[in-house]
C-alpha cells in the first residue's frame, strides 16, 4: 500500500513537475553570434601570453642562469674539475677532445646549475605558481595543457601509476579473517547529511572547489586568468578526510572504509570519475599497501598539479 | 533534448551557422535546467552563455555526436555546481525569486494553479542544488542514474539514493497539502 502510495505522488509529481517546466518563462535568447565573439575575446585573453612564452621562458631562464651563477660558483668549480678530470682521462684513450665531449661538459655544467642544494630556496609567490614566468619549458606546458583541458573533453588524465607487485584481495581476506567485525565497524544509522563545498582561492590564477558529500567528494579546478575555466573536474570515492595546498599541489583525501563482506564481493577497489570517462576503478598497481595494516580501510588521494590541471588519484591499504 | 546530429557533426567542423542552429535548439532547455538548479535568471543564463563558449571551443574534439547533449549537460553542471558555490560565497542562501514568478497557467483555475505552482517552487529551492539538478534531468529529460552519474560527476550509487531522497523530501514537503 505504502509501496502504491510512493509510486502515485512520483507520478503526480512528475506531472506537476512538466507543467510547472513548461510555464518557465525564458528570457530573450541573445544572438549566437554573441557565443563567437566571447569565444574569440577569450582566446585574444590567452593568446598573447601564449605566442611570447617561449620568449618570456627563454628570458627567465637567462636571468636565473644570471643570478645563480656567483652563487654556486663553487659548484661549477667542482663540476669543472670533474668535466676535466673525465676529459683528461677521455683524452688519454682517443688522444683529443670531440665535439661530443663538449656537449658532455655543457650536459654537466647545467645538472651543477640545477642542483637544488646549491641554489638559495626562495619563498613562492602567488605568481611563481600561476602565471607562467617558471623557466624551462614550464609555462608552455602550462598554456598548452590549459587549452586542451579547456577545448577538449576527450582525453584521460588519470596516470596513477605506481609499480607494486601485490594481491589486494588476499592482503584484505587475511586481514579480515584475522580481525574481528567489531575492529571494523560499519557505518552507523544514517545521519542527516548535507553537502557542503570548500571553496577556496589557491592564487590569483586558480581556484578550487571541494565538495563533499556521505561517500565521495567532487573536485573542480578553475583558472581564472582569462574568464573561470575548468581545468579539472573528478570525483572519488570515501569520506571526506583533509585537502590542502602544498604550493606546487592540491591534495585532496578521503578515508574509504572497507569490511570483508566488500572483499567477498570484489567490491574493495576505490572507484573515481570524471566527466570525460565516466566512472572507472582504482587498479591495484595504484594502490599502496602499508605493512602492517592496522585498519582495513584506504587512504584515497588525488594530487592535482594546480598549474595544469593534471591530477592523479591512488590509495594506500592502511 | 532533441538534437539533429548532422547539426553537430557541421558544428565540430567549425560550421557556424549550424553551431548557430544547434544553440537556437538547446538553448531553452540549457537555460531551464540552469534555472532550477541557481534559481536566478540572471545568474542561468551567464552560465549558459559560458557553458556555449566551453561547446564551441570544444564541439571540435567530441568524438560522437550522440553524445552532444550528455556532454552538454556535463558541462553547465559543473559550471552551475560553481555558480552555487558562489552564491552561497556571496549571499549565503539561494535567491528563487525567478523560479516563483513561474505559476502554473492555462488552466481552468487559475488560482489554484497559481498556489500549486509556488508550493512547488517552495519545495524546489529547499532541496540541494544537486538534487534539483538529478530530479530535473530524471523526471524532465529521462536521462538514466548512470548517465546523470556521469553528467553531474558522481557515482550512480550516490545517485540512486540521492533521486530516492529527493523524491522523499519532496514528498514530505507536498504529500501534506495533497492529503489535507
Amino acid at each position: 500500500m505504502a509501496e502504491h502510495d510512493e509510486k502515485l505522488f512520483e507520478h503526480e509529481l512528475e506531472e506537476k513537475l512538466r507543467r510547472f517546466d513548461e510555464n518557465i518563462k525564458i528570457p530573450e535568447i541573445p544572438d549566437a553570434q554573441s557565443i563567437f565573439e566571447k569565444a574569440e575575446s577569450e582566446k585574444g585573453k590567452v593568446l598573447p601570453f601564449k605566442k611570447y612564452s617561449r620568449y618570456i621562458a627563454a628570458a627567465a631562464a637567462v636571468v636565473l642562469i644570471c643570478v645563480s651563477v656567483p652563487l654556486i660558483s663553487p659548484a661549477l668549480g667542482s663540476a669543472a674539475e670533474n668535466i676535466d678530470q673525465k676529459m683528461e682521462s677521455t683524452k688519454s684513450i682517443f688522444g683529443y677532445a670531440t665535439a661530443d665531449m663538449a656537449e658532455v661538459e655543457t650536459e654537466i655544467e647545467l645538472e651543477a646549475l640545477e642542483e637544488p642544494e646549491v641554489l638559495p630556496e626562495e619563498p613562492k609567490t602567488e605568481e611563481d605558481s600561476s602565471d607562467g614566468t617558471l623557466p624551462g619549458n614550464s609555462s608552455i606546458e602550462l598554456t598548452n595543457s590549459s587549452m586542451e583541458s579547456v577545448d577538449g573533453y576527450d582525453e584521460q588524465k588519470v596516470q596513477g601509476q605506481i609499480p607494486q607487485e601485490k594481491n589486494i584481495k588476499k592482503i584484505l581476506e587475511d586481514y579480515f579473517k584475522e580481525n574481528d567485525v567489531e575492529l571494523n565497524p560499519q557505518i552507523g544509522p544514517e545521519e542527516v547529511f548535507r553537502s557542503y563545498s570548500l571553496a577556496e582561492k589557491i592564487n590569483k590564477k586558480r581556484s578550487i572547489d571541494v565538495t563533499v558529500d556521505e561517500e565521495s567528494v567532487s573536485v573542480m579546478l578553475f583558472d581564472n586568468s582569462a574568464g573561470e575555466e575548468i581545468l579539472c573536474a573528478f570525483w572519488m570515492q570515501g569520506k571526506y578526510k583533509e585537502s590542502f595546498y602544498d604550493g606546487e599541489k592540491y591534495i585532496v583525501k578521503t578515508y574509504l572504509r572497507l569490511s570483508g563482506d566488500m572483499v567477498k564481493a570484489d567490491d574493495y577497489l576505490p572507484m573515481f570519475g570524471n566527466a570525460e570517462s565516466g566512472t572507472a576503478f582504482l587498479t591495484e598497481e595504484q594502490i599502496f599497501v602499508s605493512e602492517p595494516i592496522t585498519k582495513g580501510a584506504m587512504i584515497v588521494t588525488a594530487e592535482i598539479d594546480v598549474a595544469t590541471g593534471e591530477y592523479k588519484i591512488f590509495a594506500e591499504l592502511i | 533534448m532533441k538534437i539533429d546530429n548532422e547539426l553537430v557533426v557541421r558544428a565540430s567542423k567549425g560550421d557556424k551557422n549550424a553551431f548557430s542552429d544547434l544553440y537556437y535548439c538547446c538553448y531553452k532547455d540549457l537555460y531551464k535546467f540552469a534555472l532550477y538548479a541557481i534559481g536566478d535568471s540572471e545568474s542561468a543564463s551567464d552560465v549558459v552563455a559560458d557553458t556555449f563558449v566551453e561547446i564551441w571551443k570544444g564541439i571540435g574534439k567530441l568524438r560522437d555526436a550522440n553524445s552532444f547533449s550528455s556532454w552538454a549537460f556535463r558541462i553547465l553542471s559543473v559550471r552551475c555546481k560553481k555558480e552555487i558555490s558562489n552564491i552561497i560565497r556571496r549571499r549565503g542562501e539561494y535567491n528563487f525569486d525567478d523560479l516563483f514568478e513561474t505559476p502554473l497557467q492555462g488552466s481552468e483555475n487559475m488560482e489554484e494553479d497559481i498556489a500549486e505552482g509556488a508550493s512547488l517552487a517552495s519545495a524546489l529551492s529547499k532541496l540541494e542544488g544537486e538534487e534539483r539538478m538529478i530530479i530535473i534531468l530524471s523526471v524532465l529529460h529521462g536521462y538514466t542514474n548512470k548517465e546523470i552519474a556521469g553528467m553531474i560527476g558522481k557515482p550512480q550509487g550516490t545517485v540512486s539514493s540521492k533521486l530516492h531522497r529527493t523524491y522523499a523530501k519532496l514528498r514530505e514537503m507536498l504529500g501534506g497539502e495533497n492529503n489535507g
